[in-house]
């Protein structure tokens, strides 16, 4: 087991290094002179020369790129244009928020959409199975922004439950933004269930359980469930990325305190440094996630485990 | 081998006969061909100058009525109007960016596939780095350095989609490669290009078609969310995020501008989503 999260961890390495490479190169393309954007317009040319030197901006950009990582790995992002912040400091400080709501989102996700799933796939072709598919359904197609602009509306607004923009301390502030981001995969994860209890529960080894007389609930829970979380496991995978890209416009519609709005706050000010930092953060999460999930995925699977043992 | 006593028709003809068969598929594809003739015809009911992006201050944030069946903005425009403008920004947008993610994808999955070893390595890995970046992330990357335009858009969410075809495709021509009908016009002599082109590349439609009608469905969702941020397509131009994203200021007392463009874009997905489903479900019917 050991072996096989040290092989999965260096293969990590040239996917972070290539991904942080493309972001950074796309970001160099981003018109205007940093060295002017801190100066302003007033400065002289030899002031604007002097801090591009200093700021290592006249080193080929390969060189600035491998500056960069190595500044990363000690902590070091650089400085926000405007406020003149480490973007580090900037960065993890809202980090905790992000990482609150998407675990929040997670668990909500998981706690709706497995007992969905199990009992849509156990009491196939009744009403509730056609309910909880027609949700999942919803829940694929419908835009994370406007399910929780619904929200709003509906629990806040109208009849007052829950706080209008999310609230990172308390759980009622925490309830709609996370269930606005827990929607989607929810849905996912439900319809995977799903089909993938419905391959499991027509197996051989399920109909000799029944024949040796285990009850409905342990053939369900002990033989089927484990067997059938295996694709489960893999959406939960795929779904990171569109919970991390969820949270950059859910942290918007709550008001989140977040590195999403952070984000797209410092798009808006043309805030280069801040921009890099998120994004560069926002994709090794999503690596080291994914990382998390394949190990997890060995866990489950023994057929992965025993081919390292 | 199973003997075929019934009249051969062609895949085409099954699927359809399949397709037709499920419900939510063919409510799916009438949506969607409405949607569709909905925007390219939209200009034949509205006036753009006038009725999508002219402002008329006797009219302002009016709920829905007769003369205006969605209701008017905080400009007086009328909203059913700009939502079904607004779908030529999605429509156009989505397919110009997937269908080139689709033929580059195909294309270096192809040659990854069919030639294996070095090139094989080399695509891969540069597919799992582009896998990397969540696709909103790799748009707003995009879009932060270059600004906001249809065309970046386009960019953006052609390469995060790229990764998807190549994988689909580098499957379905590995199984392919060794079968017989590929062996035998390398027999005869065909050269590499024919081969993949006309004995390989048939083969791979199914999957590769299935995979196009959702990844509209993702991308629409994807440049909707872009517009609700302020960083796809611009004011005027309406576009349903960004109608969404200009209703919030006047959500508590004017729900209908909230309500509708949102239901657009989920009914547009749900089609999307059914046909998608509806068609794996027909070019494949072991899946069933």
């Amino acid at each position: 087991m050991l072996k096989y999260i040290a092989k999965r961890l260096l293969a990590m390495i040239p996917v972070i290094l290539g991904v942080t490479l493309i972001v950074y190169l796309i970001m160099s393309l981003a018109p205007g002179d940093p060295a002017r954007t801190i100066l302003g317009e007033l400065a002289t040319e030899e002031q604007v020369n002097e801090l591009r030197e200093e700021m290592g901006l006249n080193d080929p950009i390969i060189v600035q790129y491998f500056r960069y990582i190595w500044n990363l790995l000690h902590g070091d992002l650089g400085r926000s244009y405007q406020s003149r912040i480490d973007v580090s400091t900037e960065i993890f400080s809202r980090f905790p928020n992000t990482i609150k709501l998407a675990l929040a989102a997670s668990l909500f996700s998981v706690i709706l959409a497995l007992p969905l799933g199990i009992i849509a796939a156990v009491k196939q072709n009744t009403f509730f199975d056609s309910f909880s598919m027609f949700v999942a359904i919803i829940g694929i197609s419908c835009p994370t922004f406007w399910f929780g602009l619904i929200l709003i509306l509906v629990f806040a607004v109208n009849l007052k439950w829950f706080p209008v923009s999310g609230q990172v301390d308390n759980f009622r502030g925490m309830v709609l933004p996370a269930l606005t981001l827990a929607f989607n995969s929810m849905a996912a994860m439900a319809r995977v269930t799903r089909s993938s209890m419905l391959e499991v529960i027509r197996q051989d080894y399920i109909r000799t359980a029944r024949a040796k007389g285990v009850s409905q609930r342990n053939v369900i829970l002990q033989h089927a469930v484990p067997n059938a979380m295996i694709p489960t496991v893999t959406v939960i995978g795929l779904r990171i990325g569109g919970l991390l890209a969820g949270a950059v416009i859910c942290e918007t519609v709550f008001s989140w305190p977040g590195i999403g709005r952070l984000l797209v706050q410092s798009i808006q000010s043309r805030n280069t440094p801040v921009v890099l930092g998120c994004i560069i953060i926002f994709s090794i999460c999503f690596s080291l996630v994914n990382l998390i999930v394949d190990i997890l995925y060995a866990f489950i699977d023994p057929r992965i485990k025993s081919q390292y043992q | 081998m199973e003997k075929n006593e019934f009249k051969q028709r062609s895949m085409l003809a099954e699927t359809w006969k399949r397709l037709k068969k499920n419900k939510g598929a063919m409510i799916g594809l009438v949506i969607v061909t409405v949607l569709f003739l909905l925007a390219i015809f939209a200009g034949v009911i509205y006036d753009y100058d006038t009725d999508v992006i002219g402002q008329n201050y006797n009219e302002l944030l009016q709920g829905p009525s007769g003369k205006h069946w969605f209701g008017t903005d905080e400009m007086g425009r009328d909203l059913l109007a700009r939502i079904i403008y607004g779908s030529r920004a999605s429509l156009f947008i989505s397919f110009a960016a997937v269908a080139l993610a689709a033929v580059i994808g195909c294309f270096f999955g192809a040659i990854s596939g069919y030639f294996g070893g070095k090139v094989d390595s080399v695509i891969m890995r540069m597919t799992d780095i582009l896998l990397a970046i969540p696709e909103t992330l790799f748009a707003i990357t995009l879009v932060a350095a270059l600004g906001t335009s249809t065309f970046t858009l386009i960019i953006a969410l052609a390469i995060s989609n790229i990764p998807i075809y190549c994988r689909l495709l580098r499957g379905s021509v590995l199984t392919q490669r060794g079968s017989e009908h590929v062996e035998a016009a390398r027999a005869i002599g065909a050269k590499t290009s024919t081969i993949i082109v006309h004995h390989i590349l048939p083969n791979c439609i199914a999957p590769v078609l299935v995979q196009f009608t959702l990844s509209i469905a993702v991308t629409i969702l994807t440049i909707s969310g872009l517009s609700f941020l302020g960083l796809g397509v611009a004011a005027p131009k309406p576009e349903w995020g960004a109608l969404l994203s200009s209703s919030r200021s006047y959500m508590r007392e004017h729900t209908y501008l909230t309500i509708f463009p949102g239901l657009a874009i989920m009914i547009t997905i749900l089609s999307l989503n059914l046909l998608g489903d509806g068609l794996r479900d027909a070019l494949d019917p072991r899946l069933r």
